[in-house]
């Protein structure tokens, strides 16, 4: 694992289960041509699936033509410094008809980005892996030398 | 519910508040992968320690990227989002390097010259999500 130490596997098991316990997650599309995207989502895991709610727009027309999708979460521990990953690479389906959003609503569903999206997609995992490590937070370590210094849109300093 | 997209400084705030962020790599075969990093800002860069023979070394035959922080502010009913479009590389200069060693991202036996990845932004967006 770049940036940190001690990479521990999760088994599948343990990937799911840390799944379950967060509600946000990335999407990750991209298309034949090479251009990918990144999208953070709201999601729920259904037994051995992974639904998303999203409406009319980018992400939805993407899967369409291309289903292949990565899916990610992560977690930091404050207390521990510890962090654990699960990404998932799944085919998208499109499932957007009323039994799908009650199944989604009752499931606790709750899109950020689109309050009202009609869609669901479902992930069907092609491969699911998780890690674990040890990267802290810089606000329990020094302070970030860059957090004081001016800068411009660019981001460079100023001063 | 509006969606608000950020302006440049504010997605550079975003970024310098945070330590840690995702990078989405693509492999040769055109498999793409993400890995959650350490990163620190510098110079309008972004730069990540990483070790060698990681999945990073991607990067060398394919360094166009996307790096993305998020997170969320329960009070304000916020999620936002950063997406960075980068080009990456494994050749920091001096300067980059000390500066990736001041911030402690990893012990630091773990960085030598070749262990900093450098992304340099070609676009950034960044958004605010209203959950309310």
């Amino acid at each position: 694992m770049p940036g940190s130490t001690d990479a521990k596997p999760l088994t599948s098991d343990q990937a799911w289960t840390q799944l379950a316990a967060e509600n946000l997650g990335r999407l990750i599309t991209s298309t034949e041509d090479g251009s990918i995207e990144v999208f953070p989502i709201n999601y729920v895991r259904l037994s051995d699936v992974i639904m998303l709610r999203t409406d009319s727009g980018t992400k939805l027309s993407t899967i369409t033509t291309s289903p292949k999708v990565v899916f990610e979460v992560d977690h930091q521990d404050l207390e521990s410094r510890s962090t654990w990953s699960v990404v998932v690479h799944a085919t998208a389906h499109i499932v957007s008809n009323d039994w799908a959003r009650r199944l989604a609503a009752s499931c606790g569903l709750h899109p950020i980005a689109a309050p009202y999206a009609r869609h669901i997609v479902v992930l069907t995992p092609l491969s699911i892996s998780g890690r674990t490590f040890g990267i802290g937070r810089a606000d329990a370590g020094p302070p970030h030398p860059d957090d004081s210094s001016e800068t411009d849109t660019k981001g460079q300093r100023l001063s | 519910m509006t969606n608000r997209v950020l302006a440049a400084d504010e997605s550079w705030a975003y970024l310098r508040r945070n330590t840690i962020g995702r990078i989405i790599t693509t492999a040769a075969d055109g498999t793409v992968d993400i890995f959650p990093v350490s990163y620190t800002t510098y110079s309008g860069e972004i730069l990540i320690p990483t070790r060698l023979g990681t999945k990073l070394r991607s990067i060398a035959t394919h360094p166009e990227t996307l790096f993305e922080i998020d997170g969320h502010d329960d009070d304000a009913h916020v999620v936002w989002s950063v997406v960075v479009r980068a080009r990456a590389h494994f050749t920091p200069t001096l300067a980059e390097r000390r500066h990736a060693e001041q911030v402690h991202l990893t012990p630091l036996a773990d960085i030598d010259a070749n262990q900093v990845v450098t992304l340099v932004p070609q676009k950034i967006s960044g958004r605010e999500y209203r959950t309310r």
